[in-house]
């Protein structure tokens, strides 16, 4: 216990001091109080003293009781015991501390409420049934807003990558004004008419202008169709849903805001790009197809670069030749495009930036000044696995190779222990899906494992 | 027994006065009070002990009508009965 504790004597003490007694007949009274309380209790009376309170003696019955760490089953005898109940007015001098607190109900006007609930839980499950509904509802349109926001993704996908089809562009152009103003007109009827009623009415006419919309053209809106229809449908089930027209309404908007916004920069890229891109383009592809025979002299002298010189200052020289050499071919196909002009408006967006670049930063001396990381190379280890985790394809090991010429005396016998500097080469020449690279870096691996 | 018979009662056994049975009675008391109220615990060997305890605060509720109260934390004067007086009271009793 913390609390201090005062014995008999210290009060036999204190009383003494009170009343300026000895302490003798303190401890004497103190003794005959006890035993006089002792055997009123006895007596089977109760005993009261005036501002304490009452002693009484209860008599506990026997009672049965298990031994928890036995299981046995033991009887505690009964016994007397006495019970003190204090004076109310010693209790409340007692409790003087805490006697501003009184009890609080906490939860006493729910409880009836509750009670009335009860009754009215029943007619509440439909309603909340058209909740889950409208929950269920609105985790489609979102899914179907997402199919929407891909779908986008594709076609602006569809622009960029038109260099493969060439007409399909244009195609694709017209198509695409007829959408929006279709989502147009769905954005303004929603707005005129904001009562749901109407709102279907006008849903069953988008539904119908949509139709021979689509069997009019072709494949491109029928990928529409199906991510259209489920929303009239949905809207149909649950015509009171403001809310989620209002939300529709927006998405639209944006919708439609995304699709213009997509045909003007394309349009700006065909203009910009169809005068300089596409005949780099078409020179490229002249030279790959028709001027073999150029190629093969670049090849040679290419081959030259490295078979005949050990230094880099002459292969630089060599190589400045080669790139001479294909720029001539270059030259004489300019002609050629000027005859077909209505044709570089349709193959505008062919032609990319990586064209045109590749083969300049192809014959560039490639300086490998960034580097990724460092591999040393252990028992087993290739370039090819390194080159797969770096660039994502094992036929650039040739850059890595490259870089570390240096350390590397032959690409297929490296001294385990070899730290290898991973270069940071330029993207466009390892992107590995585009032949090209894949062509090229043939070309260097040909070359530096043919050479021993 | 009510005060009154507990006063003769004891002036009888210390051969005192009543009013000196009744002085000595009220100042036992008053200590009594004083040093439980001063948060002490005062025990006689031969009797037993009294004692402040403090009954911590509580959720309580209704059986019958799920009221839910918290009842304040208070502060009680407990007695213990010495193990002296439990067995004087078994043997006697049996």
């Amino acid at each position: 216990m913390s609390k201090d504790k005062i014995s008999s004597q210290e009060m036999v003490e204190q009383i003494a001091a009170k009343l300026s007694v000895s302490k003798r007949v303190a401890e004497e009274f103190l003794k005959s109080l006890f035993a006089e309380i002792e055997e009123t209790l006895l007596k089977g009376e109760a005993v009261k003293i005036k501002n304490l309170g009452t002693f009484k003696l209860q008599w506990n019955e026997p009672r049965k009781s298990v031994n928890v760490q036995t299981g046995e089953v033991i009887t505690i005898e009964g016994y007397n015991k006495v019970t003190f109940t204090p004076d109310s007015e010693l209790k409340e001098a007692v409790n003087e501390p805490y006697s501003h607190l009184e009890p609080v109900e906490l939860d006493g006007q729910e409880i009836p409420s509750f009670e009335i609930e009860k009754p009215d839980s029943i007619p509440a499950e439909p309603l909340r049934n058209l909740n889950e509904q409208a929950s269920e509802i609105r985790d489609i349109l979102s899914e179907i807003n997402a199919l929407s926001a891909s779908k986008t993704a594709e076609n602006s996908a569809l622009i960029d990558n038109t260099p493969d089809i060439p007409d399909y562009d244009l195609v694709l152009i017209d198509e695409e004004e007829p959408t929006i103003e279709e989502n147009k007109s769905e954005i303004e009827e929603p707005e005129a008419t904001p009562q749901p009623e109407i709102i279907e009415q006008s849903q069953y006419t988008e539904k119908e202008s949509e139709k021979p919309y689509s069997s009019a053209n072709d494949d491109e809106v029928k990928i529409d169709e199906p991510a259209e229809e489920p929303k009239v449908s949905v809207t149909t089930l649950v015509p009171a849903q403001l809310p989620l027209r209002k939300k529709r309404k927006g998405l639209r908007i944006i919708i439609g805001l995304f699709i213009t916004v997509l045909i003007i920069t394309g349009g700006v890229y065909i203009a910009y790009f169809s005068s300089s891109c596409l005949r780099c383009w078409i020179e490229y592809d002249l030279l790959s197809e028709t001027n073999r025979q150029k190629i093969s002299d670049f090849k040679s002298s290419f081959t030259g670069w490295f078979t005949g010189s050990n230094t880099f200052e002459k292969s630089d020289s060599t190589k400045v030749e080669g790139s001479q050499k294909i720029t001539l071919p270059e030259k004489v196909t300019e002609p050629e495009i000027a005859t077909e002009p209505e044709q570089t408006i349709d193959e505008t967006s062919v032609t990319t930036e990586e064209t045109d670049s590749f083969d300049i930063v192809f014959k560039n001396r490639r300086n490998y000044s960034e580097f990724l990381g460092e591999e040393a190379i252990s028992d087993g280890m290739r370039l090819t696995n390194i080159a797969q985790h770096y660039y994502g394809k094992k036929e650039f090991w040739v850059y890595i190779y490259e870089a570390n010429q240096d350390n590397i005396v032959h690409p297929d016998r490296i001294t385990p222990g070899t730290v290898v500097r991973i270069p940071k080469v330029d993207r466009r020449l390892i992107d590995k899906k585009d032949p090209r690279c894949l062509q090229k870096a043939k070309e260097l691996h040909d070359l530096y494992v043919g050479k021993k | 027994m009510n005060h009154k018979e507990l006063i003769a009662k004891l002036s009888e056994r210390n051969n005192v006065s009543k009013s000196e049975a009744e002085m000595l009675l009220d100042t036992f008391v008053a200590t009594l009070k004083t040093q439980l109220l001063d948060g002490k615990a005062v025990g006689f060997q031969s009797f037993g002990s009294f004692e402040v305890r403090k009954k911590e605060d509580r959720l309580s509720v209704h059986p019958a009508t799920q009221i839910r109260t918290l009842i304040p934390p208070k502060l009680v004067l407990n007695f213990k009965q010495s193990t002296i007086l439990k067995d004087k009271l078994n043997a006697i009793k049996q």
